[in-house]
């Protein structure tokens, strides 16, 4: 599949804007390029609109209009409305991997906080942020988003030839996107474990993770169970 | 996509080809290092020696140790160290050759030097080793013991102890970093010695895995060294010490990567091959290893390409060791589960490919060292930055 050269900018844009200006900002810009009037829906219908753009919407759906289901102040969550869209279709994908891009900025964003955070808290006389446990902690999610950043990359970058040595072995399908939208997950939770109980109120970066979070949900689904456990096979056999 | 030169695209279908080979005789090696003796006509290990070349292989000039001309020197052995480690990752590090010490020449050796290791590289196969870790001190350089003494004429005497060397016992010459006598804490040089000078001694060390590579503990008793077979000497001193260290190391750990991935894909494709239809949750763990093998192999490709623009951007290069390292250890420990109980004694390669992966976490340092390069990267603001 090749995607519009404007699209795959929109895609940086929306990290770049998540990482500077936060989640809302970005999630507007986004919408606005790749859903202009139309609130992108999820496999099940469902939607994510920043309220700023409530009003450019062609159909409201089922907006919980007092805001008490708000993930953060700004976003509105839509019921389902109408058929939902084939989740393969291009605009789907094209929307799906900008989401990645913006919750990829999204994370290096709360990373930034917690590096902030961290060195201001001081244990023994030394700040927490240079504990080796913490230190270690951060550098797995450095991995993760550095890792991220190249997968990403390389579907804006476009195709290469089929026979290059650095094709990739898979397609980044659905599965594959799911997964690669659970491992930001996974690294905003590891990294809102380091801020403790801050964490974990309303006022701290982890409304913003939470709502990164709603919307992998919403246009992903969490990745199926891989089944970690060895299969009840006779070995020597193989398959059965 | 990255892309590449044409000629590492051709390198690279040649060394795909002969990775295949080392399959063969991996159980062998596994079971009897010296087995190698028996594989040194096989056209990788033959390349590995320094002795064959795949069509088009671009050389910047007819200079022993020159660099490949399409500049990405880290780039070109990411690309076989990977397809190598495929094949065999035990026979690939067993193989004769100028393994690190050619990444070490090419940073700190001048033509002469070279010259000589190249010469005699050339002669039959010759085995080289890289002599850094100390017992009881790893590969931290401050903590180095082995120590430097001038002689006077600007030769040195060589003592101390080196441990965890890779085909040390069958090396011809090696690399030893020591310190000079009586200089500061960093006060470290690299050294090419001819192992059988007198004092050099090195006694092979039984390891759980990769064994190919042969491991080593050895022994320096005033091993003299000539002036002339000290490295970086014809360099500025900024240019010796601590930086050309850190500049090899970058060099060489996305190459330790791509060992990694190699034995990763060998394991994930170990199971496509042998079991021949999954279903369900079986086929989503196979499809996210495979899309984890991906991703980490972007991570280390791109690692190779910062380092080949600029040596000191290693931050990349420590990121993709660390993952892929993880990786190596995950994928073929998940193959193992494909396969249920006794699936060790019943796939012995899946069984040596789960205890080859542990080995890449020691060599240029382990996965907490990698970490806080990179914690010291995100808070010096050298990485994660755009």
């Amino acid at each position: 599949m090749t995607v519009p050269a404007e699209v795959r900018e929109h895609w940086r844009e929306a990290r770049t804007s998540a990482r500077n200006d936060g989640l809302v900002p970005a999630l507007t810009l986004l919408s606005r390029a790749l859903s202009p009037g139309v609130a992108p829906r999820g496999p099940r219908g469902h939607a994510v609109v920043p309220r700023e753009l409530l009003g450019e919407l062609a159909e409201s759906g089922d907006d919980d209009a007092d805001g008490d289901r708000d993930p953060v102040p700004g976003l509105a969550v839509l019921g389902p409305a109408g058929p939902p869209p084939d989740p393969s279709a291009p605009d789907a994908r094209n929307w799906g991997t900008g989401l990645a891009w913006l919750r990829l900025g999204a994370s290096e964003r709360l990373r930034e906080a917690c590096l902030a955070y961290l060195a201001a808290r001081q244990v023994e006389g030394s700040s927490l942020l240079l504990q080796q446990l913490v230190k270690g902690a951060l550098a797995d999610v450095l991995i993760d988003h550095l890792e991220i950043e190249g997968v990403l990359d390389d579907l804006a970058e476009g195709p290469g030839p089929d026979d290059s040595p650095l094709a990739p072995g898979l397609p980044l399908d659905g599965p594959a996107l799911a997964r690669l939208q659970a491992q930001i997950t996974q690294a905003d939770r590891a990294l809102l474990r380091l801020l403790g109980a801050y964490g974990f109120t309303a006022e701290g970066p982890g409304r913003a993770a939470y709502a990164s979070e709603l919307l992998a949900d919403v246009y992903c689904g969490w990745p199926r169970p891989a089944g970690d456990s060895a299969p009840n096979v006779d070995s020597r056999k193989g398959n059965v | 996509m990255i892309s590449l030169p044409g000629s590492l695209e051709t390198t690279h279908r040649y060394v795909r080809r002969w990775a295949d080979d080392l399959r063969a005789g991996a159980l062998e090696i596994d079971r009897d290092p010296e087995a190698v003796h028996r594989y040194l006509d096989l056209p990788a290990v033959r390349f590995l020696a320094g002795h064959q070349v795949p069509p088009e292989w671009d050389r910047a000039s007819a200079a022993a140790g020159a660099g490949p001309a399409h500049g990405l020197a880290t780039l070109e052995r990411v690309l076989v160290s990977e397809e190598l480690a495929r094949g065999d990752a035990g026979m690939m590090l067993g193989a004769p050759g100028a393994s690190m010490c050619g990444v070490l020449l090419s940073v700190l050796g001048s033509q002469a030097q070279k010259d000589w290791v190249y010469g005699r590289l050339a002669e039959r196969p010759r085995w080289t080793c890289f002599a850094l870790t100390e017992p009881d001190r790893g590969s931290a350089i401050g903590e180095m013991t082995t120590t430097l003494t001038p002689v006077g004429d600007g030769s040195y005497l060589l003592d101390g102890e080196k441990r965890y060397v890779g085909n040390a016992a069958r090396a011809d010459l090696g690399a030893v970093f020591a310190r000079v006598a009586g200089t500061e804490r960093l006060g470290v040089l690299a050294v090419l010695v001819d192992t059988a000078d007198p004092g050099f001694r090195a006694e092979p060390l039984p390891t759980l895995g990769l064994r190919g590579v042969q491991l080593t503990r050895i022994t320096l008793d005033r091993v003299h060294v000539p002036a002339e077979r000290v490295l970086g000497a014809h360099l500025p001193p900024t240019r010796r010490g601590m930086w050309s260290i850190v500049s090899v190391f970058n060099q060489l750990r996305p190459s330790v990567a791509a060992i990694a991935l190699g034995i990763a894909r060998a394991a994930h494709d170990y199971v496509a091959e042998n079991r021949e239809v999954l279903r369900g949750a079986e086929r989503e763990l196979f499809e996210s290893l495979g899309q984890r093998i991906d991703a980490a192999r972007q991570l280390t490709y791109r690692a190779a390409l910062a380092v080949d623009r600029r040596p000191a951007a290693g931050h990349l290069s420590s990121a993709a060791k660390a993952r892929a390292c993880e990786l190596a250890e995950d994928v073929t420990m998940h193959a193992l589960g494909f396969f249920g109980p006794g699936a060790r004694l019943d796939h012995p390669l899946l069984d040596k490919l789960a205890r080859d992966a542990r080995g890449t976490e020691f060599m240029e340092g382990t996965r907490n060292i990698q970490k806080l390069n990179l914690f010291q990267g995100l808070h010096t603001g050298k990485v994660g930055r755009p």
